[in-house]
């Protein structure tokens, strides 16, 4: 494939530390309300068919963010009438996220919502998130599990409470009112996005985004959205390593 | 930094022969072996590794010293206990050392986050420009059905 010319250009930009400008002119399809969702994926192949499935019924723009896997998760996705961007090697869902965001972005997206390809989030839950941003009542709406309707008691115990302590911990760092740190389902103006850079390309981007929030001033609001939890989302979520860097991500922030 | 570490090695395997009675004059294997191992090492820096002119002139410094610290090992004891007041040369040594790393890994470790965001823009780039677009006839439109 010819990627002569753009990957000499990558690797300028990527020494001048400046990030990519479009080519041509941008795409003009900004509508009333141009939403782009934004997927971030890394070796879902068994889960990401359904998930995209059930999101393109919703008929917006959807990227997903391949973030090098070393399975068929791209060609799961190419299934589906989706923008797929695919990081050459695995750099971590923080950085998948800002590659997503970046490109619709620059494609003309006016809101933005990040939804996690492992099938934790509801598509249902999409438009909650959406309501307050098209109102033009708030800047970035943050789901949450641990809202006061819709208590979600499917929450495995030690997981609450790690997730729990985490809350307590960026409420305090932070200021921010927030119940729920680690929620995937995030929804933000193209405002907003424009100003967010996560440079932590691991699962730290949680308490970046926070940061984010708190340091810029967005307004922000947290929406009941519902998380499922199934044996495998499980299986990934419940490693003691995992808890170990949502707490310490919480209570220590960027002095990493 | 190469130069530096040279000079450590050399003062620090020739400094115990003091200890163990030796005198300052330790036999002559271990001291051509050096001298031809910081020999090779500061050659290898230069023609491997292009450098600048500031890190060739410590390396050539820094060449020196291991040799007249290698040929008289009491040299390092003297100027530890006379500039700093410490008993042995091989403890000064062992003091520097331990700050000569700890230097050496905040600088690699620097040096690899600067690599890691350049990769990360690098694989960014590469990412956007060869998206994969969604079939033209089954592309949303951005509004809901």
């Amino acid at each position: 494939v010819e990627i002569g010319g753009e990957f000499t250009r990558a690797v300028r930009a990527a020494k001048g530390g400046l990030l990519l400008r479009k080519p041509g002119s941008t795409v003009s399809n900004s509508k009333a309300s141009n939403c782009w969702i934004i997927v971030p994926a890394y070796n879902e192949h068994s889960l990401i068919g359904k998930v995209l499935g059930e999101l393109v019924e919703l008929g917006r723009q959807i990227v997903v963010v391949d973030d090098g896997s070393t399975d068929s998760t791209w060609l799961e996705a190419s299934k589906h009438p989706v923008h797929i961007l695919r990081h050459a090697v695995n750099l971590g869902q923080g950085a998948a996220l800002q590659t997503g965001i970046f490109f619709a972005l620059r494609e003309g997206a006016e809101y933005l919502i990040t939804f996690d390809s492992d099938g934790q989030h509801s598509p249902g839950d999409i438009a909650a998130l959406l309501g307050p941003l098209t109102a033009g009542e708030v800047q970035v709406t943050l789901g949450t599990r641990f809202g006061g309707q819709m208590r979600n008691d499917q929450t495995p115990r030690m997981r609450r409470l790690v997730l729990r302590v985490a809350a307590w911990a960026a409420r305090k760092r932070t200021g921010l009112r927030i119940t729920d740190t680690h929620n995937g389902l995030r929804g933000f103006t193209a405002e907003a996005a424009r100003q967010i850079e996560i440079t932590h390309n691991g699962m730290a981007h949680a308490s970046e985004i926070l940061e984010i929030i708190a340091h810029k001033e967005f307004t922000y609001k947290e929406v009941d959205v519902s998380i499922e939890y199934s044996p495998y989302s499980l299986k990934k979520g419940q490693k003691l390593s995992n808890s170990f860097n949502i707490l310490w991500d919480q209570f220590f922030g960027k002095v990493r | 930094m190469l130069e530096h570490l040279l000079l450590f090695i050399g003062q620090a395997q020739a400094d115990p022969l003091i200890e163990e009675g030796v005198g300052g004059h330790g036999g002559p294997v271990i001291k051509i072996v050096l001298i031809v191992a910081g020999f090779l090492l500061s050659v290898f820096y230069f023609k491997k590794l292009k450098s600048a002119m500031l890190d060739r002139l410590l390396v050539v410094v820094g060449f020196c010293a291991m040799v007249v610290v290698v040929i008289n090992p009491g040299l390092t004891t003297e100027i530890a206990q006379n500039v700093f007041g410490i008993g042995r040369g091989t403890d000064l040594l062992l003091y520097l050392t331990v700050v000569f790393y700890m230097l050496l890994i905040m600088l690699i470790f620097s040096r690899v986050r600067a690599n890691e965001r350049h990769l990360t823009q690098l694989v960014r780039e590469l990412a956007i420009h060869q998206a994969h677009e969604p079939d033209k006839s089954e592309k949303p439109s951005g509004e809901p059905r």
